[in-house]
């Protein structure tokens, strides 16, 4: 009970939190009320003496530096750039800010990104302006996937700006529209903390999003600035909003009615912490659950209610009868047989911006998936009887796992097929890695259609493995600083970045450089089918002279034959090449000691390719040694 | 005057580009035989049938790429899987 007390004063409990715990503690709700009731005045008494606003004098650069700390962070992902030098001297002063630094301002945006998945919070990233736009890959990404970043960059002279003049153009800050939340040019140095504030308030609240902060060099570097930095917990506006009683009423009756419901997951539901109750909605009611493939795995995907993604005809259950969409953004809803055949929809979550794109809504929660799923609960606890739901939630579960169970033992099989066969086939790769990572390590995934091949054979989920990326917004070269942001999110539990060759040679070999650098102890794992494998079966598909002529004009990777291994040991890590099914479990074991040893490892696989014109290996070629007149 | 109209908006109608078929029009390309309609069934839930239909493969091929399919989280049974790969390879060969 003394913790529970604690974090309701400290404001890390609500009074429906305190409540429940209290009665999980086996306390009566009278018992738990009236503790609640003598501590109400003890925390208005400690509200009334908080220290809102703290006055600070310094440069801007101090500004930024105590606001930040103030907003929790703790690390600085960065670039190189002079106009970072403000924030360094201020750095250089406060040790409890850490700088991590990358050398591509993608990296540097990833890795935030990588963070900011992993601990829920935002991330905090800064790099020199005209780096921006090498980071505009990541940002869209991270918009894609509503995280919360703020990211700042520096400016030119507020004396010098609008121009096109050096390093700058007349607006740089309307290329950033599509990828933020929220950007301004912050432009009078007291004002600093507002603009700090702001940039983290707008980002944490979901759904989440980057924002982007200017900061002209001159107002930086201005001496002796006069501000009140904002104090912890001040400038937060958390979701925690419960959904409208009469809708989620609404909802549990028309669960209760329904024949057969089918549950629609999506990040939102990792992004408020609504796993569990999620698990436990869907086991009440024996509810099957669908998950599009996103930047997370929100349900357990070995679970016996779990379907894998939505489909635009459902083998199973067959006639759908109600969708409750939870926290899933629904972009091809009218492909679906959801739009298609009628099928009555509820949305819950916070996008409202995009609840219902494309989708007739019956009728929507809006707020917190973890509130939201919790009041779903008791409504439904409370309006059927313990014996009525079990019998709705038992023979549909039964139901629902003798599909799963058949669908998983046809997945076995086809992993079995090819088990020894080289190259390697990804089934068993994937199988290999399941069977050596802690059971709750982190896979940090970047693959193109064939992840399924991968993913599908790991343990992923609420209890299990978690799974971060791939990114929604596909834009390839993010996966591995990414991973970096989590190991650094997460030292103490194992990572794993997965990653495709094709997706590795967008410009990620260099996030090698802040792994060694900062001593990352990650496995990396190399699918490497020497091809982009996605797009030439894509393309095949609807072209039908490169099909006909089996021409491969985009996608062979093998010419020259990278050996990322190599590439690894320039950076000072070791690693290795495979290509021998047998030689992949050794391997792993060395690859799991060297990151306990405290090192990166690199796992280069070789892989099979799929689909049609796999293997062909034909490209066009091009040499321009050989177009030379004059040998120079 | 009308039967010139018309004309013209039958020929219109008849010439429209290919991505306005219906997605089931690939299915329909496929064969009689046995097998065609778990075939179109369960293939046509994740994906249209234009990449079967244009395809030729060897048995050992479509062996591969069904169970690639299944792999990648097709929900199809392993006996459903061989009635399938039959029907591929006797109409989608090379």
């Amino acid at each position: 009970m003394r913790d529970l007390v604690m974090a309701y004063l400290k404001h890390d409990l609500s009074r429906r939190g305190f409540l429940r715990s209290m009665a999980a503690a086996g306390f009566t709700v009278a018992a738990a009320e009236s503790v609640l009731a003598s501590l109400v005045p003890v925390a208005h008494a400690q509200s009334a003496g908080k220290p809102y606003v703290k006055p600070f004098e310094g440069t801007g650069g101090a500004l930024l530096a105590e606001q930040l700390m103030q907003a929790g962070v703790e690390y600085l992902f960065v670039g190189n750039g002079s106009g970072l030098g403000a924030l360094c001297d201020a750095v250089l002063e406060r040790p409890p800010l850490k700088l991590v630094l990358a050398t591509h301002e993608a990296h540097v945006v990833a890795m935030a990104s990588g963070y900011a998945m992993a601990t829920r919070k935002a991330g905090f990233c800064m790099f020199s302006r005209v780096g921006a736009s090498h980071a505009t890959g990541n940002m869209y990404n991270a918009m894609k996937d509503r995280l919360p970043l703020v990211i700042a960059v520096d400016r030119a002279d507020t004396t010098e700006d609008g121009r096109d003049g050096h390093e700058d153009l007349e607006d740089m800050l309307e290329p950033m529209k599509q990828y933020t939340k929220w950007r301004w040019v912050a432009k009078e140095v007291a004002r600093i903390p507002e603009w700090v504030t702001k940039a983290f308030r707008v980002a944490s609240t979901l759904p989440g999003g980057p924002t982007y902060l200017m900061l002209p060099r001159d107002v930086m570097f201005e001496q002796k600035a006069k501000a009140n930095i904002f104090q912890a917990g001040t400038f937060n506006v958390p979701m925690n909003v419960r959904p409208n009683a009469g809708a989620v009423e609404k909802t549990a009756r028309l669960l209760l009615e329904a024949k057969s419901p089918l549950l629609h997951v999506g990040p939102e539901v990792y992004q408020s912490d609504a796993q569990p109750d999620v698990v436990e909605l869907a086991e009440l009611l024996g509810l099957p659950v669908c998950e599009r493939g996103q930047w997370c795995q929100a349900f357990p995907n070995q679970h016996p209610l779990f379907l894998g993604p939505l489909r635009h005809q459902m083998r199973y259950p067959e006639n759908v009868d109600l969708l409750l969409n939870l926290g899933a953004l629904f972009p091809d809803a009218d492909e679906s047989f959801v739009t298609k055949t009628r099928v009555p929809t509820v949305v819950a979550g916070t996008d409202v911006r995009h609840m219902g794109d494309a989708l007739p809504i019956e009728h929507s929660l809006v707020g917190n998936l973890k509130e939201a799923t919790r009041d779903l609960i008791d409504a439904l606890k409370a309006t059927a009887t313990r014996t009525r739901l079990e019998q709705i939630g038992r023979a549909r579960f039964e139901e629902t796992k003798r599909f799963t169970d058949r669908v998983r033992a046809g997945r076995e099989a086809a992993a079995r097929r090819n088990w020894n066969a080289q190259p390697i086939e990804w089934e068993r790769l994937a199988r290999e890695i399941e069977a050596a990572a802690d059971k709750d390590a982190i896979i940090v995934e970047e693959f193109g259609t064939q992840r399924g091949k991968c993913l599908d054979y790991l343990s992923l989920g609420y209890g299990a493995k978690s799974q971060l990326g791939r990114t929604t917004g596909m834009c390839l070269g993010w996966g591995l600083p990414a991973a970096i942001g989590v190991k650094l999110a997460k030292p103490n539990q194992q990572v794993w970045a997965l990653q495709g060759d094709g997706g590795l040679l967008f410009g990620q070999t260099e996030a090698f450089w802040p792994m060694r650098r900062h001593e990352a102890p990650i496995i990396t794992v190399i699918f490497n089918n020497r091809s982009y494998n996605e797009t030439r079966t894509r393309m095949w598909s609807r072209a039908p002279l490169q099909r006909e002529q089996k021409k491969d004009m985009l996608s062979h990777l093998g010419d020259p034959d990278v050996n990322f291994a190599k590439i690894a040991e320039a950076y000072d890590i070791k690693g290795e090449f495979i290509a021998n099914p047998d030689a992949i479990a050794p391997a792993l074991k060395r690859a799991i000691q060297a990151t306990r040893d405290g090192h990166a490892y690199v796992l280069d696989v070789l892989v099979a390719q799929a689909g049609q014109g796999a293997n062909l290996n034909w490209y066009p070629r091009l040499s321009i040694a050989e177009m030379r007149t004059r040998k120079v | 005057m009308r039967a010139l109209a018309t004309v013209l908006v039958l020929v219109a109608v008849a010439a429209r580009p290919s991505h306005a078929w219906p997605e089931n029009h690939w299915g329909s390309q496929l064969p009689a035989g046995d097998g065609r309609e778990l075939t179109v069934k369960l293939c046509s839930r994740c994906h249209n049938l234009e990449k079967t239909v244009v395809a030729r493969k060897s048995p050992k091929e479509w062996e591969r790429s069904v169970y690639d399919m299944i792999s990648r989280g097709a929900q199809i049974f392993p006996d459903e899987a061989e009635q399938i790969v039959q029907y591929l390879s006797a109409h989608f060969r090379p």
